[in-house]
């Protein structure tokens, strides 16, 4: 198995079909240069084909730390849970980057927030407020890039926290 | 301004779950959901510690934080930078927290899994309100109003019944809270009874319950209120389970508890200990079918209505027992006719039986049985408060024993079991025995055989 954060760390083929269940509940936080955290939820994600690049879009106004924090060290974790199993997926990085978003990233925004509002409908959330959870006061959405390198499972119970390898 | 915890409690609730960021001292940020944040005070918070997880491993090595919360009815969001403090592993905040743990693992299907370590504190540094969209909040019903309309209703009553009669129609009327009970402390028994209850097919009145079971008895114990959102097995007080069937020397079989009334699909439960003078005297309970009924404002109402309601149940039996108004003349009882009602009194524990049908025991069942042989022996029908706790052959279990509790419980129970022994207040600290059939009375002092 290849460890975490090693180089070679590549997603295994089921997290990355984890992740690319559209109506995830997507939370990331950087940390200051005296290793204070600042955390912002996402408005949705975008893994790229090989699996090798997670980008995260994110309200510019609400994200402002994580951005500023991104910036200085490139620090990043993202936890990625689906409400209704409770399962979660958590991804660190170290060259997090902030970049203008591809004009087809709109369309992902728009369509995940769809996506979780029905997804938690089922639940007896009220989809105004999800609707309101993940619309940004203005078009300010923002594009932050970054390789995972160490993927750790987060689903609830003792074995939280474990480090998961491409081989799972 | 700034922000308070106060201000943003109800995003603690956990309707919707909040997020932890946490960051390990080579500078591994860290972010996990998080199954409770619980409101300590206006500048303290604390979650649930479950697990040695990475969280845990970062705050002990590096104690600044970030936590995530969003309303559950306008989705504001709010940023909390925190400090971890300490972490408690007992204690009211600890027992809140472990009770709603318990509500919301049963909810979430992780019943067993979740379990409290300990609850972790941390000083609240600071809180943004995150930039984005909100919806405005929907009209609410005003606590504040309704614990004023309840108080002034709650301030004249002159009698412990009127009180407890009139503390549960307040629930309803000000705070739309149907289902709700009012029970006494036996402290050297270590259990609580029901002397009034709202909104159940049966009254319960008499049930029992001990301190440190279900959401009642872990609310006495800690002398705190405690809240659960979402039912839970963990904290069910185990109503309408019948243990208890006894058979006498007889082979007759006997029913001897009287099961405390409760929803079958309860939901939403709140307990608040009542106090007076820092001595537990009760708990008040209420509960609701619904999930996540009762907020902190209800439980900031309903723990301001319990501190009125502490002394003011402190001071009425004080008052049943010292200003006893004169007594009427005892006039000799009034003929009655008919078969006589069999009433077997057991010595054991005070337990009695009028014909077939289970009454009462202890305390309230040694009191009853002493009315009955004065009026049986001296034919005696006027009573008084204080002449009853002075009677030697009345075991009340401490000093401050609520007699006059005792009483009220006495009184509901016979008019609800049965309509030929009635006790009617003639004034304050007085009442009369009403018996329209003639009684045949029996000790058994062999106790009941299991």
């Amino acid at each position: 198995m290849t460890k975490p954060n090693s180089p070679d760390f590549a997603l295994g083929a089921q997290d990355a079909a984890f992740l690319r269940i559209e109506h995830l509940s997507i939370v990331a936080a950087s940390r200051s240069a005296d290793n204070i955290p600042f955390m912002s939820r996402a408005l949705g994600s975008r893994l790229s084909t090989d699996n090798r690049k997670m980008t995260l879009f994110f309200s510019a106004a609400d994200a402002h730390g994580l951005l500023e924090h991104i910036k200085n060290n490139g620090m990043i974790a993202a936890v990625f849970a689906l409400p209704s199993t409770h399962q979660a997926l958590q991804l660190k990085g170290s060259d997090a980057k902030a970049e203008k978003p591809l004009k087809s990233d709109s369309k992902l925004v728009t369509s995940y927030r769809q996506a979780f509002v029905e997804h938690l409908k089922k639940f007896g959330y009220s989809p105004s407020l999800i609707g309101a959870l993940l619309t940004p006061e203005s078009e300010d959405i923002v594009a932050v890039t970054f390789t995972p390198s160490a993927a750790f499972s987060q689903t609830p119970g003792p074995n939280a926290g474990h480090a998961v390898g491409p081989t799972r | 301004m700034t922000l308070k915890v106060d201000a943003i409690r109800e995003c603690l609730d956990g309707v919707i779950p909040g997020t932890i960021a946490t960051c390990a001292p080579d500078g591994t940020p860290n972010v996990t959901y998080l199954s409770q944040v619980e409101y300590v005070n206006d500048e303290h918070v604390a979650t649930s510690y479950q697990f040695f997880n990475k969280t845990r491993q970062n705050i002990l090595e590096n104690p600044y934080a970030q936590v995530l919360v969003i309303h559950p009815f306008t989705a504001a969001r709010y940023r909390l930078f925190i400090q971890y403090l300490r972490t408690e592993t007992q204690g009211p905040l600890f027992e809140r927290m472990k009770a709603k743990l318990a509500g919301i693992a049963s909810h979430t299907g992780m019943a067993g899994i979740f379990r409290l370590l300990g609850s972790d504190i941390y000083r609240v540094l600071e809180i943004e309100c995150v930039p984005g969209r909100s919806m405005a909040l929907p009209p609410r019903r005003n606590c504040l109003a309704g614990l004023r309309a309840a108080s002034d209703r709650m301030k004249s009553c002159t009698d412990l019944e009127g009180l407890f009669q009139e503390t549960l129609a307040s629930l309803d009327a000000y705070f739309g809270i149907r289902h709700a009970m009012l029970l006494m402390l036996d402290g050297p028994a270590g259990r609580l009874y029901a002397v009034a209850s709202s909104g159940y097919d049966e009254s319960g009145v008499g049930s029992e319950i001990a301190v440190g079971d279900g959401v009642i008895g872990v609310s006495a114990r800690e002398r705190s209120p405690i809240r659960i959102g979402h039912m839970t097995s963990e904290y069910g007080y185990g109503r309408a389970i019948r243990q208890h069937i006894e058979r006498d020397g007889m082979g007759v079989i006997l029913e001897n508890e009287i099961p405390l009334p409760g929803l079958p699909e309860s939901r939403s439960q709140l307990a608040v200990p009542i106090l007076a003078f820092g001595r537990l005297l009760g708990v008040l309970f209420v509960e609701s079918s619904q999930d996540v009924r009762f907020g902190y404002d209800d439980e900031d109402a309903l723990v301001a209505l319990a501190a009125q309601l502490g002394p003011s149940i402190h001071a009425l039996q004080q008052i049943s027992e010292t200003s006893e108004e004169p007594a009427a003349r005892d006039s000799a009882p009034p003929a009655v006719a008919g078969a006589a009602l069999l009433v077997r009194h057991y010595a054991e524990d005070d337990t009695i039986f009028l014909g077939d049908e289970y009454l009462i025991k202890g305390v309230a069942g040694n009191i009853l049985w002493i009315l009955l042989c004065d009026y049986s022996e001296k034919k005696r029908t006027s009573f008084s408060n204080r002449e009853l706790r002075l009677d030697p052959r009345i075991h009340l279990p401490d000093i401050g024993d609520n007699l006059e509790a005792r009483l009220v419980l006495l009184r509901r129970r016979l008019a609800e079991r049965h309509g030929n022994i009635r006790m009617e207040k003639t004034s304050r600290g007085r009442f009369s025995l009403i018996v329209t059939r003639p009684l045949e009375l029996i000790q058994i002092r062999t106790g009941l055989v299991r």
